[in-house]
């Protein structure tokens, strides 16, 4: 109700305005075809006054005569007609031409050329003008729904994944694409993280860049390394900031998921049980996920062509559990020590896990439930009022509380230069779901009942601070044009758990737990200098520079008890030749409730000056365990580059463009790239164009320094690794060597055209191949490489490697359609990209193991590794837009096809029958008989998002819509990969539909 | 209208803004339901129970434990108990040497050694006495503690004092 009130009180801070007449000018606008426009915006310039043309085109308004008037509206060229003191203004606007006319400068050194001019595809999404009507407001969704090479799987969980969603390009890995903020290299976050195309990378955290602060954004779909250096494998995203001055507009959003109904269980596996299908029930229908955004943007002129533009952005997104709730007895919350009072700590005392079973054993019951009833774990759930949602593994939707303040300017020096300058700093706070749910049945991690009862659900909690900030000085210098700047980018995360424990503090254990600090910055310092001869041929241009780069990455350590051990499973002896035994004089028992007697049985015998770990609690924080000193880094690098580019029309049909580029690390080398490209036009409005390059990309600082031990599950079973940095003795000891550069080889040839007025195509084909491709490897054990065991005991390692040929062959489509329709303009847009990922074949380095070439190389080219990466995520994606703009409406409908995802096990396993039948309380469903692998296809997904939206006044407009608006949800997954979450997440995601309304404004 | 004025109008949506959000996000709380009585029991008096010379070699220990929230919880530990025994075991009044009655029928016995001869009450680990101030009056308590071979064998297999009739071999 509190919103309600504030939301109206907001409405009426939008439409108030002052009103001042002198006098009234009135007039007509048309279209270049003579078409009247109703629903145009017509501004006074430097004012909130306007009103909006009607049904006819006409407008009238009370003005100064001095006045200026701005006439705005989608799909054509804002116009300002000066009053001049006349009473009647007719004004023709021309049609926003844009997709065909804009100048892109991507992948150019040049001035710039059209989209059909230029030697590799360019996607250039017109960010300024879709947000209105479309139901994302982070940037990365925006991209995903529009550009269908593009790709940002937001996670529901694991660990630290949904706290940076990855973008990435033509299904390659989020850090092979290189992202720029108006073509100066953005910084990437600190986090290592998960990525949907199967290898962890850090990746460019694009939810700190507002997005009402971005006028386009470019995608250049080719290797670009050879013009902008490393990570340019899949290709370059330029983002460019908006300047406009004189006007302040913002949007105030507000979205939820309904989460209403019952889902569709079934999939082509059987689906769920019928005790999965039975304990749905207990998961929690209606409302959640609700998103409030709201951004504001404003820019100021600056001299006689500046201007400061400053945007403020402030998100807040709910959770939205999607959980999977397992069988009973899949799931199991009280194992039969908790259920009959078997635990004992470390001296022998008993812990009483089960009091209703005893008071109900003196009194006949417990609330009604007799004593076998609460032997049961059922029975004792129930006598608690527990569920097994409420003791199950969550995930979904993190909790995001973000803001971020942005700006871009420039002021005119002398002569020809101009000082720019752009920036961002912005503050994130993310609550996921990021691990399973500790049940008490797992005795190892069950040491803190006098917290914990019932187990507990740990949460991990990131608090970014992102900065970033770009200066420069451009002008001309006789005929070089040269460009002289400095990017600094930071990303720092803060991160800590709640509802966590370490195992070895017992109850003393804190349940709020600082982890540690990444941090990772950036400095970037260019000198960029091009000059065009236009009497070479048809036109040279001769780009070069150089380019310096300085990056640090560090780990700072956490707090100790999250990654210290203590004595909470430790028995010291107080005398010597002390017989471990308990109050009741039988041997002291383990974690598990087994006595721990020597070979005959007999209790051990300890001593004072020898403690003896009697309950193998697991080590560190839950689950994700703190950094430690030795996970500490603080690495510098330093990398210095120059490149060489040319860009030749040959003849005014014909371009020729070359680039080189060396790069220098200071700790791997140099690598020197090439990339030459064509296009020819064939006739007028068609053209062809193809391209040959190589590129790399360095391993960063993150896989290099990377430290961190954690838990893993097979089969709901945790077990605990370390990943150690390269450098590390383990790593040395195997055998490991330092990390080389990923190397690439892109090829690509297409069309661009414009058949016909209004109509533009683009067909691209290429392919990718990526050599010594960074793979993280899955544990060894000290038995599978036994020179480790003095290092890492009876531990498990993991490790970096290059390890490895990966492909990446794909066609892409784009075409785009405008054109008149009654009194309304028409646009369409189709795009599609169809994919092909292969991993070619396995580096196998030497290791000190007693394994075999193919056991090695199993270990980080498992089946479930590259089916992730060849069919984890759509190779088929289609997108179509239709927007209609008529009168004060424009309505847009956009369906989005995401083609079938296959992910594979990595081991044999029993399948099940999930349809048979069985006690749902206390059974399992039975075996097929049949041992394979659980891999499953997910079917081809269809959802529509919709927006429209009405044009209230000049000053305001309300958009209401959805997102996947039929609540179209992916397939869930089938039994045997059922243990964590429920659906698919690499299609439309799991949230089901959202719907939104927004109120935009401008003034 | 001037900047002034806009940049005024900004930070008022701004603030307006801010009453759709709460700083905190609202977090899950953890399933703390449980009775009475949970938890680490600390206190306790131990008894020997010995084994009957010629019947068994059966022995161990009776434990008294303070339960948190008034009971007292009787644990009987015992060694060289089969894997097929069922052995019925009972409070009785006075000592050892004398005939009295029965007091408390406890729980059955039987071996619990996972793979060792160790033996406890099979239908819970603690007899649940639920008299108040038994346990801080235990030591006052005129009673002793037999085990028997079976349900229809009452041969006395392991016996012990408690209470009166004993000093606890160990206590806290």
């Amino acid at each position: 109700m509190q919103k309600l009130y504030y939301l109206v009180l907001l409405t009426l801070l939008f439409i108030c305005g002052n009103a001042y007449a002198q006098s009234t000018v009135s007039g007509t606008v048309t279209a270049s075809d003579g078409s009247k426009l109703p629903g145009v915006n017509v501004l006074i310039k430097g004012s909130s006054l306007g009103t909006i043309t009607d049904m006819d085109g006409n407008f009238s308004l009370s003005v100064d005569p001095e006045a200026v008037l701005v006439f705005s509206f989608v799909g054509f060229n804002r116009k300002e007609v000066p009053v001049a003191g006349k009473t009647k203004i007719d004004v023709e606007l021309a049609e926003d031409a844009t997709e065909l006319t804009e100048l892109v400068v991507l992948g150019s050194r040049g001035a710039g050329r059209t989209k059909i001019e230029t030697a590799a595809p360019v996607d250039v999404i017109n960010i300024n003008q879709m947000a209105s009507s479309m139901p994302q407001t982070d940037l990365s969704q925006m991209l995903v729904a529009t550009a269908p090479s593009f790709s940002a799987v937001k996670s529901q969980g694991g660990d630290l994944n949904s706290h940076v969603t990855p973008p990435t390009l033509r299904g390659l890995a989020p850090n092979q694409m290189l992202v720029l903020i108006n073509g100066k290299r953005r910084h990437t976050s600190a986090l290592l993280n998960a990525s949907q195309t199967g290898t962890y990378a850090n990746a460019v955290d694009m939810s700190f860049i507002p997005s009402s602060a971005v006028g386009r954004v470019e995608i250049l779909r080719d290797g670009a390394a050879a013009q902008y250096g490393s990570d340019a494998i899949a290709g370059v995203m330029n983002i460019v900031l908006k300047e406009t001055t004189g006007q302040l507009t913002g949007n105030l959003t507000v979205g939820a998921y309904p989460n209403i109904g019952t889902p569709k269980f079934e999939n082509n596996y059987g689906g769920l049980t019928a005790g999965e299908k039975a304990l749905q029930d207990e998961v929690p229908r209606g409302i959640d996920g609700e998103s409030y955004t709201f951004d504001a943007n404003y820019g100021i002129g600056l001299g006689r062509s500046g201007y400061l533009n400053i945007t403020g952005m402030l998100r807040q997104d709910k959770p939205a559990i999607r959980p999977t709730v397992l069988d009973y007895a899949r799931y199991e919350a009280y194992d039969g020590t908790y259920l009959t009072n078997q635990r004992t700590d470390k001296y022998g005392n008993p812990i009483i896990t089960n009091p209703e079973l005893l008071i109900a054993l003196s009194e006949g019951s417990y609330k009604g439930y007799t004593p076998d009833e609460l032997s049961t774990n059922y029975g004792l759930m129930q006598a608690r009022g527990l569920t097994q949602y409420d003791l199950g593994s969550y995930l979904g939707q993190p909790g995001v509380n973000l803001g971020a303040m942005s700006f871009n300017m420039a002021v005119p020096l002398v002569g020809d230069f101009e000082f720019y300058a752009n920036g961002d700093i912005g503050f994130k706070n993310i609550e996921g779901f990021s691990c399973y749910y500790r049940s008490p049945s797992w005795t190892s991690r069950a040491s803190a009942f006098g917290l914990y009862p019932n187990g507990f659900r740990p949460q991990m909690i990131t608090t970014q601070v992102n900065t970033a900030a770009s200066v420069g000085v451009q002008g001309k210098i006789g005929e070089f044009n040269v460009d002289v700047s400095n990017t600094l980018g930071r990303n720092a995360m803060d991160i800590r758990m709640d509802h966590t424990i370490n195992n070895t503090y017992g109850d003393q254990s804190p349940t709020n737990m600082y982890l540690g600090q990444h941090s990772f910055l950036q400095n970037t310092s260019n000198v960029d200098v091009s000059r065009f001869f236009a009497d070479a041929l048809n036109g040279l241009n001769v780009g070069f520079g150089v380019e310096m780069r300085v990056e640090n990455y560090q780990i700072n350590r956490g707090q100790p008890e999250s990654w210290t051990n203590s004595d909470a499973g430790i028995y010291t002896a107080t005398s010597t030749d002390e017989l471990l035994v308990g109050p009741d004089g039988m041997p002291i028992e383990d974690q598990n409730s087994n006595p721990i007697v020597d070979g005959s049985g007999d209790p051990l015998v300890v001593q004072p000056y020898l403690s003896k770990i009697v309950k193998n609690y697991s080590q560190g924080c839950q689950c994700f365990t703190g950094f430690s000193p030795s996970n500490e880094a603080n690495e510098f690098r330093t990398v210095t580059g120059a490149y060489l580019d040319l860009e030749l029309d040959v003849t005014d049909k014909w371009l020729v463009a070359g680039a080189t580029r060396l790069e220098s690390y200071l700790d791997f080398g140099s690598v020197l790239t090439g990339k030459v490209a064509t296009r020819y036009m064939l006739f007028d409005g068609f053209s062809i164009r193809g391209s040959y390059s190589t590129g790399f990309r360095a391993p960063s600082l993150q896989e290099k320094n990377y430290s961190h031990t954690f838990t893993y599950f097979v089969n709901t079973i945790p077990a605990d690794a370390t990943i150690y940095p390269v450098g590390s003795a383990e790593a040395r000891v195997l055998g490991i060597g330092e990390l080389k550069e990923e190397t690439s080889v892109n090829m690509s040839a297409g069309i661009a055209a414009e058949l016909f007025d209004g109509f533009s195509l683009s067909v691209d084909a290429y392919k990718i191949t990526i050599e010594n491709r960074i793979f993280q490897t899955d544990p060894f054990t000290a038995s599978e490489a036994p020179a480790l065991e003095p290092l890492i005991g009876d531990g498990e390692a993991q490790f970096r490697i290059n390890g490895g040929t990966i492909s990446s062959a794909g066609l892409e489509v784009v075409s785009n359609y405008k054109t008149g329709l009654g009194t309304g303009m028409l646009d369409l847009t189709l795009a599609a990209t169809f994919r092909k990922n292969k991993f070619e074949e396995a580096t196998v380095p030497e290791l000190n193991t007693n394994l075999s070439d193919d056991e090695i190389a199993a270990k980080y080219v498992q089946r479930g590794s590259v089916a992730q990466f060849e069919t984890g995520t759509p190779s088929t994606r289609i997108i179509g837009t239709v927007n209609y703009k008529i009168g004060k409406f424009n309505f847009m409908v956009r369906p989005s096809y995401y083609g079938e995802v296959t992910s594979k096990a990595n081991n044999e396993s029993d399948l099940v029958d999930v349809s048979s039948s069985y006690d749902i309380i206390t059974g399992l469903p039975e075996g097929t008989g049949e041992v394979g692998y659980a891999d499953q296809t997910y079917s081809p997904e269809l959802i529509f998002d919709l927006g429209i939206t009405y044009v209230i006044s000049s000053n305001l407009r309300l958009t209401v819509g959805g997102n996947n608006v039929f609540n179209n949800l992916p397939d869930i997954q089938r039994y045997e990969l059922r243990d964590f979450g429920i659906y698919s997440n690499y299609q439309q995601g799991s949230g089901g539909a959202y719907y939104f309304s927004r109120l935009s404004f401008s003034f | 209208m001037k900047i002034f004025n806009r940049i005024t109008v900004l930070i008022i949506l701004t603030y307006s803004s801010l009453a759709f959000f709460s700083c905190e996000q609202e977090r899950l709380e953890d399933a703390l339901e449980i009775a009475d009585g949970a938890g680490t029991l600390t206190s306790y008096m131990a008894y020997q129970l010995d084994s009957v010379a010629g019947t068994s070699d059966v022995y161990g220990r009776a434990v008294f434990w303070k339960g948190l929230e008034g009971y007292t919880y009787l644990q009987i530990s015992l060694n060289n108990v089969p894997s097929d025994a069922v052995y019925p075991s009972a409070v009785y009044a006075g000592s050892t040497t004398a005939s009295g009655s029965e007091l408390m029928e406890l729980y059955t016995i039987e071996n619990t050694g996972e793979g060792y001869d160790f033996g406890e009450f099979s239908t819970s680990k603690y007899y649940v006495i639920t008299t108040d101030g038994f346990y801080d009056g235990l030591q006052t308590y005129d009673a002793n503690i037999k085990v028997m071979a079976g349900s229809s064998d009452n041969t006395i297999i392991a016996l012990g004092d408690i209470g009166i009739n004993a000093d606890p071999v160990e206590t806290n």
